[in-house]
């Protein structure tokens, strides 16, 4: 899920949103409203916090939907140490972890560290999560 | 395999298997399991979510 992402940056970080895997978590939205305002035009300002700050917020974007690049001399996203998949009530699969995603032939398709996939079984960007499971009242 | 390292396969038209060292917990944190391999429901289907339980043949998931 590369394609098409929408680029923000400041002298000091880049940002990467992906729009189709996001899910409106609002991990950004809630710990950085300054950088992340989606009533905004440009919903994203790079400027309006340190690249610590906006690194810290991205890593708890749990469908990587948001990802860094440092432009400075702070570090990019570390691979978690340990691995955790979190079954979400009626929504997708959290994963975290060093993610290696494979298709039904065993080649390699995407390499994340936070990803959610799809539960409900009616996404349209399966195996990714793309919020379906409300429209379809998923229950499980 | 690191402990940090998950290996998912999407099973056509079935689960995703996945490989690694994995602890799964619910939404409130809590132990669900821990394996080295577990096959995970993609169909919404199981009567053993999260974990696949076949369910995926009889509605004829197809993806």
């Amino acid at each position: 899920m590369n394609e098409k992402l929408l680029k923000y940056k400041s002298d000091y970080i880049e940002i990467s949103y992906n729009p189709k895997t996001c899910i409106h978590a609002a991990e950004c939205v809630k710990g950085l409203p300054e950088v992340f305002n989606p009533k905004r035009k440009l919903w994203v300002n790079a400027d309006a916090a340190s690249s610590d700050e906006i690194a810290a917020v991205i890593r708890k974007c749990p469908t990587g939907a948001l990802k860094y690049r440092r432009l400075d001399s702070g570090a990019n996203e570390e691979i978690p140490s340990e691995s955790n998949i979190k079954v979400v009530e009626n929504g997708p699969l959290y994963l975290r972890g060093n993610i290696s995603i494979y298709n039904n032939e065993g080649e390699i398709q995407n390499e994340e560290t936070r990803v959610a996939l799809c539960r409900c079984g009616r996404s349209k960007i399966k195996p990714f999560c793309d919020n379906t499971h409300k429209e379809i009242n998923f229950n499980g | 395999m690191d402990k940090n390292e998950l290996n998912v396969t999407v099973l056509k038209g079935g689960p995703l298997m996945v490989e690694g060292a994995c602890k799964i917990t619910d939404a409130k944190g809590e132990t669900i399991k821990e394996g080295e391999k577990v096959f995970l429901c993609r169909c919404g289907a199981s009567n053993n979510k999260p974990f696949c339980d076949g369910a995926h043949k009889a509605v004829e998931f197809d993806n």
